[in-house]
């Protein structure tokens, strides 16, 4: 943090100060939207709104079954996401540069993909996965489009995490006569894991926030599913349903919103606690 | 600038006959090349066994280039390519069907960063012991010990064998990484620049440890300090660098390289008019 002392003109004051005034301004925006969740939602969340099913297209009863929709859909979305993206990205940060035009053009083909609006997914997956795949709308349809969208965001993160480790710790691992393979498992990918972490908590928000992706291919039943080929409703089609659809649905939109919040938050926390204590411990990293 | 001719007839730069008759590792017309750049000419060399071998020259000769080709580290580095031989015990490192585990084992190599693994202390031993098939927990513990005694290390971090080998010093760190090559009991240990990134007391504590290793196997050092190569070495070969390839000037044993260079190249080297 700059130091008033350290300060020699205006200009730096000014910029220090417009930094500053930022930081709150993103700090103010997050504790409105959290307080207005509150203010509203608070009171309707329980134990039993969690664990009820809903009623009366969902102005009554909890979002037990939608808890647990959306629970299978982020299974199959990270189940297909985690082990595809963690392949490509060894694939890209270890084997390919030395191809670099493929490369490049995979990179490319990933950066388009991670910009594309999510309806676009959705069609894509309601064509592909439901459609021609004969999936119908399904939690696999609706977990295996968040894959998509999900996979451009991770596999980048983990080619960073990984091109991160320094290429010395390579260099010790030939050297002391290890394979590329087993040096990749024994040391460059724990070194990376932090990082790859960082990659799966960034799917799973984005997967955890999705709407219009999944309107077409998890659909909307508020029911129970009672296998993966059932169709499925995500909190945030609930929520966006509840919102627009239902009249009197205010209240129970409101607590379920606050449920995803609260969610998010606490895989952020737990992410970050992983990582710092569990993981890096374990590497005993400094 | 006066360039020294280097006549093919007066072969200075390979060791005399008596010690090629020792030689562990021999270089036989050994060139490098960076894509289409030339980064070494054809060197001819022969490293005695059991003794220590110094490299000297300025930045960019190759030194490390050539060290690297000798347990191919640089097959990594798509676009280097190594030309003739590189003799370990008379057999080809680059001959195809070399086992490369194998020739990594027999040939260690200490880099001029220290580089230890974010593991602990402990287990920067223990991870390659264990790829190297060593199944006997207790025996590798065992020489996880013998080697960090080796290595003078033992009484500083006996106690702290599971904290992270980055946060010892750098010195440490550094003896550490030749406790971790020495555990797979090398026959040859290539040093590149192994001090030139620690303090001076670091440096002389190194320095002392590769001076023990003497008598039990063949170490190659490269190293920027003059004074050390004199002070440590048997045999010293001079590296310089013409139209930015390097070439070997000549190699000798340490005391007549330094005492009563052949070439006027070499003399304005280890005297520190040039380079
Ligand atoms: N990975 C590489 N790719 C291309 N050129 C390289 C690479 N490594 C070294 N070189 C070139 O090879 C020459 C010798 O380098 P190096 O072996 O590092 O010399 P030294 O260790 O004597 O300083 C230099 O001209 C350098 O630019
Ligand atoms: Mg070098």
């Amino acid at each position: 943090m700059p130091h008033e002392a350290t300060m020699s003109c205006g200009r730096d004051r000014a910029l220090w100060a417009a930094s500053q005034a930022a930081v709150w301004a993103v700090v103010l925006v997050f504790a409105l939207i959290l307080f207005d969740l509150l203010r509203h939602g608070l009171a309707g969340v329980s134990w039993s709104f969690l664990t009820e099913a809903p009623r009366s297209a969902g102005r009554e009863g909890g979002i037990g079954s939608i808890l647990v929709s959306t629970g299978l859909i982020l299974f199959v979305a990270l189940a297909a996401t985690i082990p595809l993206g963690l392949c490509a990205a060894i694939a890209m940060a270890e084997w390919l540069p030395s191809r670099a035009r493929f490369a490049r053009f995979a990179r490319m083909s990933l950066d388009v993909l991670s910009g594309m609006p999510s309806i676009v997914f959705g069609l894509f997956g309601n064509a592909f996965f439901s459609i021609y795949l004969g999936m119908g709308l399904s939690i696999w349809s609706g977990g295996l489009t968040l894959a998509c969208m999900a996979l451009p965001l991770f596999v980048r993160a983990a080619e960073e995490a990984l091109r991160a480790v320094p290429e010395s710790y390579r260099a010790g691992g030939d050297a002391l006569g290890m394979s590329r393979t087993r040096t990749l498992l024994r040391i460059v990918l724990p070194a990376a894991l932090p990082g790859i972490m960082a990659g799966i908590i960034l799917a799973i928000g984005r997967a955890l926030a999705e709407t219009a992706a999944l309107i077409f291919t998890s659909g909307y039943v508020g029911r129970m599913p009672g296998a993966l080929s059932d169709s499925g409703r995500a909190l945030s089609v609930h929520i966006y349903d509840l919102a627009m659809n239902v009249t009197g649905g205010a209240a129970n939109a409101y607590a379920s919103a606050l449920t995803l919040i609260v969610l998010l938050i606490l895989i952020n926390g737990v992410a970050v606690w992983l990582t710092h204590h569990g993981l890096y411990r374990r590497l005993i990293k400094t | 600038m006066t360039t020294p001719i280097i006549t093919e007839q007066q072969d200075l730069t390979t060791c005399p006959a008596d010690l090629a008759a020792n030689a562990h590792l021999c270089l036989e017309h050994t060139a490098i090349f960076y894509g289409p750049q030339q980064a070494l000419r054809e060197t001819s060399l022969s490293i005695p066994r059991k003794r220590i071998f110094s490299i000297i020259g300025p930045s960019g000769c190759g030194k490390s280039s050539l060290l690297r080709a000798m347990n191919r580290l640089n097959d990594r580095i798509e676009a280097c390519t190594v030309r003739g031989k590189v003799l370990l015990d008379g057999e080809d490192v680059y001959a195809a069907g070399t086992d490369m585990i194998h020739l990594r084992r027999r040939v260690g190599m200490i880099f001029q960063q220290p580089n230890p693994f974010p593991l602990s202390i402990e287990h920067n031993i223990d991870l390659p012991l264990r790829e190297h098939g060593w199944r006997s927990r207790s025996k590798r513990r065992e020489r996880i010990e013998r080697v960090l005694r080796e290595v003078g290390l033992w009484d500083e971090v006996k106690d702290r064998l599971r904290h992270s080998a980055l946060r010892l010093s750098g010195g440490q760190q550094q003896r550490l990484c030749v406790a971790r090559a020495l555990a797979l009991d090398p026959e040859v240990l290539l040093m590149d620049e192994p001090c030139s990134a620690l303090d001076p007391l670091s440096s002389a504590v190194v320095e002392d440890l590769i001076v023990r290793l003497r008598d039990r196997l063949t170490v190659v050092v490269v190293t920027h300090n003059l004074g050390q190569a004199r002070r440590i070495s048997d045999h010293t070969a001079f590296f310089w660098s013409r139209d930015q390839m390097g070439c070997l000037v000549e190699c000798n044993e340490t005391e007549r390289l330094f005492n009563a260079p052949a070439r006027d190249l070499t003399a304005a080297y280890v005297n520190g008019q040039r380079g």
